[in-house]
C-alpha cells in the first residue's frame, strides 16, 4: 500500500460519504501531491498529504456544489453541509437502515456523519488518526486555538446526539421508563 | 485554575497535548472539582467510544491499482508537469525528502535498470522505479515492513507457497553475520516478487527474489550514493541485493546466497 493511502482514503470517505468519490478525491490528491512534491518540507508526510487529500475534496465539493446549482438552476453558494445532511436524511430513511440504526456503532457513526464539516474533519483527524493538535492545524490550515474551540464544540454536539440516540433506542425497544445503563 | 479554564484545557488535556505542567494543574483541578471529574470522565467516554466504535473506511479493492494507473493516464494525456518529474514522483511513493531522496534515487535507478524492466513500454520505467523505491524504503523502515517475521528458513519458504510462483530458498545465516528477520511479498511490474530482509551489524540488507526467463548472469555490482546493488540471475530466479553495508561484507553475503541457490 502506499504510504498514507489508508489515511486518506479514510479521510476521503468521511468527507464526501461516499466511497467512490473519496477515490476520486484521493486521485485528484495523489497527483496534485506528485506535481507539488517540492512544497513537502521532509517533516510530516502524513499531515502533509492529508492536507491536499482535504483541499481536493474542497475542490471535489465546489464543482459538485456548481454542478448541482446548475442543474438545479439555484443559486450556488449553498453549503454542501446541506446535502451532506439531506443524504445523511435519505439514509436514515432507507428501512434497510433502520435495524442498523439499533446498533451503538452505527449511532457513532452517523453521530460523526451528521456533523458539519469543519467539526466532522477535526475530530476525524483527532479520533482516527491520531493527529496532535499542531498537525491539525496544519491540515485545516487553521490556528490551535480554533482546533481546539472546533473539537470542544465537536465533541459537544455529539454528546448530545448520542445521548438523544441512545434515549430514541431505548424508547424504540419499549423500556423507556425503566432505560439506565 | 478555575472551572471554566479547567473545561478549555480538559479537551487538550485528555488528547495528550498539554505540557506536564499543565496537565498537572488541571489533574489537580479535577482532582477536587466533582463536576469537572464528572466532565472529563464522559468526555475521556466518548473519546474512547469514538476510537472503538467509528469506522475507518477501508479503501476498495484495486485502490492503489487504479492510482498508478491514473499517474500513467495523466502522463499519458500529456501532462507534462507530471511527465518531467520522474525522480519526484518516486520520492513521493517513498515519501523521502529530497535531500535524502537524491542519493536514494540514484541507487534505485541503478536497481531498476538491473531489474532489467523494460525500457522501450511508455511508463514501464517509472512504474519500476515508483515500486523499487517504495520496497526499499519500506525495509529500512524500522517499523519493519515484514509480514512473516522468522529467522527460520522452516517458517519463511512455506509462507511464501502460494504467495509467489517459485521457491524462495531464504536462509539465515545469523553465523556468517546475516540474520534473516523475515520476509514480504511485493509487486514489480506486476509480478508478485518475495523480499527477505536481513540484518547486518547497523545494516538492513534487502534481498528481493524474482521470477526471470532471461538467461543466467553473473553479479554486476554498482555503487552509487553510499547505497551497494548487486544482482545476478540463476535458475530461472534473480536476486538482488540492495544495501548499504560494506562492499566485502556484501560479497561474502553473495556467495553465500550463490553457494546454496
Amino acid at each position: 500500500m502506499l504510504p498514507h493511502a489508508r489515511a486518506a482514503f479514510s479521510l476521503a470517505h468521511w468527507l464526501t460519504r461516499d466511497a467512490h468519490d473519496a477515490e476520486d478525491v484521493v486521485q485528484e490528491a495523489w497527483l496534485r501531491a506528485i506535481k507539488y512534491f517540492e512544497s513537502f518540507d521532509g517533516s510530516d508526510a502524513r499531515a502533509w498529504f492529508l492536507m491536499i487529500v482535504r483541499n481536493a475534496f474542497h475542490r471535489w465539493n465546489e464543482r459538485r456544489a456548481r454542478a448541482d446549482a446548475v442543474r438545479a438552476g439555484k443559486s450556488s453558494d449553498d453549503e454542501s453541509d446541506r446535502d451532506v445532511a439531506a443524504a445523511a436524511a435519505s439514509r436514515a430513511d432507507d428501512p434497510a437502515r433502520l435495524a442498523e440504526r439499533a446498533s451503538e456503532r452505527a449511532q457513532v457513526n452517523r453521530a460523526i456523519g451528521e456533523l458539519p464539516l469543519e467539526y466532522r474533519e477535526v475530530v476525524v483527524l483527532r479520533e482516527l488518526e491520531g493527529l496532535s493538535y499542531k498537525e491539525i492545524a496544519a491540515v485545516v490550515s487553521i490556528p490551535i486555538g480554533t482546533v481546539m474551540s472546533r473539537l470542544a464544540r465537536a465533541r459537544e454536539r455529539l454528546r448530545d446526539r448520542l445521548a438523544a440516540s441512545g434515549r430514541d433506542d431505548r424508547d424504540a425497544r419499549g423500556g423507556g421508563a425503566e432505560a439506565r445503563s | 485554575m478555575n472551572c471554566s479554564e479547567c473545561r478549555l484545557a480538559l479537551h487538550a488535556h485528555l488528547d495528550g497535548q498539554l505540557e506536564v505542567a499543565n496537565s498537572r494543574v488541571v489533574d489537580e483541578h479535577v482532582a477536587g472539582c466533582a463536576a469537572c471529574a464528572e466532565e472529563s470522565a464522559a468526555l475521556r467516554a466518548l473519546g474512547e467510544r469514538l476510537r472503538a466504535q467509528a469506522e475507518r473506511p477501508e479503501p476498495p479493492a484495486g485502490f492503489e491499482e487504479r492510482l498508478r494507473a491514473s499517474l500513467r493516464a495523466a502522463v499519458a494525456a500529456g501532462d507534462a508537469a507530471l511527465a518531467a518529474r520522474p525522480v519526484r514522483r518516486a520520492a513521493f511513493v517513498a515519501f523521502v525528502p529530497r535531500r535524502v531522496f537524491v542519493p536514494l534515487a540514484a541507487a534505485v535507478l541503478v536497481l531498476a535498470w538491473f531489474a532489467g524492466f523494460e525500457a522501450g513500454r511508455p511508463g514501464a520505467r517509472e512504474r519500476t522505479l515508483d515500486q523499487l523505491v517504495a520496497l526499499h524504503v519500506r525495509s529500512t523502515n524500522p517499523s519493519g515492513a515484514i509480514e512473516v517475521a522468522s529467522s527460520d528458513r522452516h517458517t519463511v519458504n512455506p509462507w511464501f507457497q502460494g504467495r509467489v510462483p517459485f521457491g524462495v530458498g531464504a536462509r539465515d545465516f545469523a553465523e556468517q553475520g546475516f540474520a534473516l528477520l523475515g520476509g514480504r511479498v511485493e509487486t514489480l511490474d506486476g509480478a508478485p516478487v518475495a523480499a527477505l530482509v536481513y540484518r547486518h551489524g547497523a545494516h538492513v540488507v534487502t534481498v528481493v527474489v524474482a521470477r526471470s526467463a532471461v538467461a543466467d548472469s553473473e553479479p554486476r555490482w554498482s555503487d552509487e550514493a553510499g547505497y551497494r546493488l548487486v544482482a545476478w540471475r540463476a535458475a530461472g530466479l534473480e536476486r538482488i541485493v540492495v544495501s548499504d553495508a560494506d562492499r566485502a561484507g556484501l560479497e561474502a553475503f553473495v556467495a553465500l546466497l550463490r553457494a546454496g541457490s
